[in-house]
């Protein structure tokens, strides 16, 4: 019997870049402190949420943008804990030794987080693969069945997350 | 010309000080919770201050009026934090990589090199901060604020000594800010003294100068008179330079007080080291007073008296006067401070 994986690729294709979108954005509002305005989208039901975007056809890149919507608050909120969770002592000897707030982003606060912000990325990929109400509800033809995603998602979350989360608490 | 004049509301505290910072050492001393930390954080850039102005060699970093604000990474000052500032993710002289980006990669790793050497902590370069000793990430901490070449040192109080306060001016000529609670240090080491209570600056000057003439009752509390008595000018005579102040238990003669007059209440401020102790009256300005309790400090003894009166004896004075069946203890009029 033969296999058709490409609804299975496609999933992770999309849930792929709609992780990597909303995390950049994720990143950025994060950073800013701008998460109380994509709290409100957290209380909105996926079914809600999915009625964005009903009126078009169902494409790859309309399936990412539910999953960048329904992503990008879970990861504002997880990274503005991240980077509040930083001495501010640290952004303040940068600045003083003449770092712009790129490099201070990029060099300083960034790697000293990044455990906690790529474990929340990894559930939030995990999540997308899986969800199930919000394709369906679109179209649930052309992406993965939501057993074979279900199991992929759980592999990846959990292998990430916890090779991402783990060792710092170990080391705390 | 460098000058500061910050003002700045903050939760705790209200913060408004003006003041030049001259070439060489400048202390800020003053009890926790003075502002000693915000002020510098505000002089170095790092918050904005509610209005004021910033002169730093005739160049205006902050005019609240005309909404100038050069950012602290355009400063080019110094600024060492309270606590452990290293980057704990980066070893020593990545850290210090990281200050001297501005600099072309030839001379940014001569530089680094150059620096750990003269902070002694070439050994330890490729160690993570959490694997240095605490003297070890102080030094480091210096010389990763040295490496950038800044124009002006904030140093707020991590525990700084006097041979590393002298280090500093040796391997750099620009002028240093730094705040401390230890006010030996600020003897020892700086030029020129603020005091610091509450947000506001009480005296500013030379430190030699602030002891010997503390401007009024605060600042002599806070350079640690012990000796603070308010009384009242029984008499005033110019023609023999003298006075008498009368004050709850008992009265003193000092010399004439000019710009005073007669039954004006004063303050008079006497230092512990310049009260003598005697067994037997001596004359004038000698009261018998109970003994309350004794402490011992590393070089000297203070005795406690009635009426907070506090004298302090060098060891061997005190070996010499431990027997004492009364106490009379002398004020000589000369050390007598109205303030």
């Amino acid at each position: 019997m033969s296999v058709d994986w490409s609804p299975l690729w496609l999933s992770l294709r999309v849930a792929g870049i709609a992780t990597a979108v909303s995390l950049a954005l994720g990143l950025w509002l994060g950073w800013r402190r701008w998460q109380m305005f994509v709290a409100l989208q957290l209380a909105l039901p996926p079914t809600i949420l999915c009625s964005y975007f009903l009126f078009r056809p169902l494409s790859p890149v309309v399936a990412a943008l539910a999953g960048i919507v329904y992503a990008v608050p879970f990861l504002a909120r997880s990274c503005a804990a991240a980077f509040q969770s930083v001495d501010p002592v640290y952004q303040d000897a940068a600045r003083s030794l003449g770092a712009s707030e790129w490099r201070l982003f990029l060099g300083i606060s960034l790697p000293m987080v990044y455990r906690p912000i790529a474990a929340s990325a990894a559930i939030v990929f995990a999540r997308i693969l899986t969800e199930y109400a919000v394709t369906f509800l679109l179209d649930g033809r052309s992406l993965a069945a939501p057993v074979t995603g279900g199991i992929v998602g759980l592999a990846v979350g959990a292998i990430v997350g916890l090779a991402t989360d783990l060792p710092r608490r170990n080391a705390a | 010309m460098t000058n500061f004049r910050l003002m700045k509301k903050a939760p705790c505290i209200a913060l408004e000080v003006d003041f030049p910072v001259g070439p060489g050492i400048t202390a800020i001393y003053g009890p926790a919770g003075a502002g000693k930390s915000l002020l510098l954080q505000l002089a170095a850039g790092l918050l904005p201050p509610d209005s004021g102005r910033v002169l730093f060699d005739d160049a205006i970093l902050y005019d609240g009026k005309a909404g100038v604000h050069v950012p602290a990474c355009r400063r080019g000052f110094g600024y060492l934090p309270q606590s452990d500032s290293l980057f704990p993710h980066l070893t020593l002289a990545e850290n210090l990589r990281f200050a001297a980006q501005r600099f072309p990669r030839l001379e940014r790793h001569r530089r680094v090199a150059d620096w750990l050497e003269r902070c002694q902590i070439s050994a330890c370069a490729e160690m993570y901060p959490r694997q240095l000793s605490a003297r070890q990430k102080l030094a480091g901490a210096l010389a990763r604020m040295l490496v950038g070449d800044p124009k002006l040192l904030l140093l707020d109080d991590c525990g700084l000594s006097e041979g590393l306060l002298q280090e500093i001016r040796a391997l750099t000529p620009v002028p240093v800010l730094f705040a401390t609670r230890d006010l030996e240090l600020c003897c020892a080491a700086a030029s020129q003294m603020l005091l610091l209570d509450s947000g506001r600056i009480l005296q500013a000057g030379a430190p030699r100068a602030i002891l010997d003439r503390p401007a009024g009752i605060d600042a002599a509390r806070l350079v640690g008179i012990p000796n603070l008595f308010e009384g009242r000018l029984a008499s005033l005579d110019p023609f023999r330079n003298s006075s008498l102040i009368e004050f709850e238990h008992f009265s003193l003669s000092a010399a004439y007080v000019p710009a005073h007059f007669k039954g004006d209440r004063v303050w008079v401020a006497i230092r512990a080291g310049d009260l003598k102790v005697h067994a037997s009256s001596v004359g004038a300005n000698c009261l018998s007073v109970p003994l309350v309790r004794t402490s011992f400090r590393t070089q000297s003894v203070r005795l406690e008296f009635a009426y907070q009166i506090f004298a302090d004896l060098t060891l061997g004075e005190y070996a010499g006067q431990k027997d004492n069946k009364d106490w009379y203890v002398e004020f000589p009029p000369a050390a007598l401070q109205i303030l």
